[in-house]
């Protein structure tokens, strides 16, 4: 009986990969999604492979592995829903809307070795990453045909370099939560009913921050590669100005994956003020300060985050950096004005964009309008 | 900016630890019903040192959850985190359920390379409950980038 129902589900699952192959050999992608095509269709070759091999395993006249063909079989299925609802779509349903951003991803892979070979996809969706074998990025539809808030994609790459140095950055977070670990112990230990719960609530402040110096790492990496760029575009990004981004419960920031946007805000500008942005920095903190005081909040992290810990943080930080080497923005690049087409990375076309935006919003789109053409015009091989 | 990098990553580890599980165990059902592939042995080899790695790394954890006074765990993601804690309380379980639980973590990592029928089955028995757990896990990853469907 198992045998019929693995046999049927792996056919089924066959039929898919059929359909699923000849929708992406079907399908007119711009040129910069060529190698991304070209992996996934070897990832769907991978897969045909398990399931090929799921039937000839079908085929053992072994009864006991029958439990390890329907568990090889449910991780097929896992893995051709993931590829029909996620990892084929940057192909699906690829416009020429997505070239401005696969460019820029293109250009962040080929200038690390461990990401070179790393073909660009791109999908509409909450700006985030899946930094996983095959790396998919996504930004919002509106934000993807802009100059304005490419930049964000260095933050996202952040979590990539974080991967492809997962070993080493583990350790130098680790080395951080056991310091916020000892920093936080009392003086005086409970030995009564209340000591797990004690205890509970300093693992739960050691456990956030495995992912909130991740992004205070991706923050710092998007402002190394972008320069000011980066600065605005997600200072406009975060100017959400919810209450939340200023203050949280406890609860909350137990399950935040983020830390709290004000102190990412803080953080960032003390950055950008020591690299010489002073001006934009104050203007962005005073922004800030001004609605909290419209809202009558105050920095509150309830434990989590203290001067002490943000020592400790801005030094795991810049270790972070340093084992992860992104690449920086040059003194060129962030003057932005005067790009040229065949000579400049495009950090300091995306510099230049936040230089007109800020010079005359209501110019701006005529202007970049121009400037993606010119962008977009350069040969994809020769993109600088 | 969301957090979905978490749930992207711990998937394709789970998927890859459970495929190399069931890699090994087949390999190794076979070899005691005297059935000898090259090919498949070839693939339980690297199935092996997937395993090796994560045990090993799975064991330091695991010691450091289970120090008294209870320690901090640093180091690891929280999914990974949660699945550590998930072993934790396996192993405090009374009567121990499964050889998975009850055995030190170094020793389920030297069955790896076991030898003799009788390891072979202690290895299989900790694979089938390695492959349970993993598999809980890894739900609420799929339900995190794919939703829960229909």
């Amino acid at each position: 009986m198992i045998k019929d129902v693995l046999t049927a589900q792996n056919r089924w699952l066959l039929v898919n990969l059929d359909k699923l192959e000849l929708a992406i050999a079907q399908v007119t992608i711009p040129p910069e999604l060529t190698p991304y095509h070209a992996s996934i269709l070897a990832t769907c070759q991978h897969l045909r492979g398990n399931i090929m091999q799921n039937l000839r395993d079908l085929q053992v006249a072994v009864a006991a592995i029958a439990e390890e063909i329907l568990s090889n079989t449910q991780a097929a299925t896992r893995a051709m829903n993931l590829m029909s609802t996620r990892l084929a779509y940057p192909i699906l349903r690829a416009s020429e809307a997505d070239r401005l951003s696969l460019r820029v991803i293109g250009w962040m892979h080929r200038q690390h070795p461990e990401t070179q070979q790393l073909p660009p996809a791109f999908c509409d969706g909450v700006t985030s990453v899946w930094p996983v074998d095959l790396p998919i990025y996504f930004l919002p539809c509106l934000d993807r045909q802009s100059f304005l808030f490419q930049p964000l994609l260095f933050h996202e790459f952040g979590h990539v370099l974080y991967a492809r140095h997962r070993r080493e950055m583990d350790d130098l977070v680790r080395a951080l939560q056991q310091a916020i670990g000892q920093h936080i112990l009392p003086p005086s230990s409970r030995n009564d009913r209340y000591a797990p719960v004690q205890s509970d609530q300093r693992q739960a402040i050691v456990d956030v921050w495995y992912p909130w110096v991740q992004e205070l790492f991706c923050d710092a990496t998007g402002f190394i590669m972008g320069g000011p760029s980066f600065l605005h575009a997600f200072a406009t990004h975060v100017r959400l100005l919810e209450r939340s981004d200023l203050v949280q419960l406890p609860l909350d920031l137990r399950r935040s994956a983020h830390p709290v946007t004000w102190l990412r805000v803080k953080l960032l500008t003390e950055h950008a003020a020591a690299a010489g942005f002073p001006q934009e920095s104050q203007s962005i903190s005073n922004e800030w300060a001004a609605v909290a005081h419209v809202m009558g909040l105050v920095e509150d992290y309830h434990g989590y985050y203290d001067s002490a810990i943000g020592r400790l943080v801005t030094q795991t930080v810049e270790d972070m950096v340093v084992e992860a080497a992104p690449r920086p923005y040059t003194t060129k690049e962030a003057e932005g004005d005067g790009w040229q087409n065949d000579a400049d990375s495009v950090v300091r076309l995306l510099n230049w964009a936040w230089q007109q935006y800020l010079k005359d919003p209501s110019q701006y789109a005529v202007w970049e309008a121009e400037a993606i053409q010119r962008y977009l015009a350069e040969p994809w091989a020769v993109v600088a | 900016m969301s957090n979905t990098w978490l749930a992207a990553e711990s998937f394709e580890r789970g998927q890859r630890l459970i495929q190399a599980v069931n890699t090994l165990a087949i390999s190794v059902k076979l070899a005691l019903a005297g059935v000898h592939n090259p090919e498949r042995a070839a693939g339980a080899e690297s199935a092996r040192a997937e395993l090796r790695t994560f045990l090993g790394d799975f064991a330091g954890w695991l010691a450091e959850a289970e120090r008294t006074p209870a320690r901090v765990v640093a180091g690891i993601d929280p999914r990974m985190h949660q699945l550590v804690m998930v072993f934790v309380s396996q192993r405090r379980r009374l009567p121990s359920r499964s050889l998975l639980y009850r055995l030190p973590m170094q020793h389920v990592r030297t069955l790896l390379d076991a030898q003799t029928p009788e390891e072979m089955q202690q290895l299989l028995e900790c694979l089938q409950e390695l492959r349970a757990v993993l598999e809980d896990h890894l739900h609420a990853d799929v339900v995190g980038l794919l939703g829960e469907g229909i």
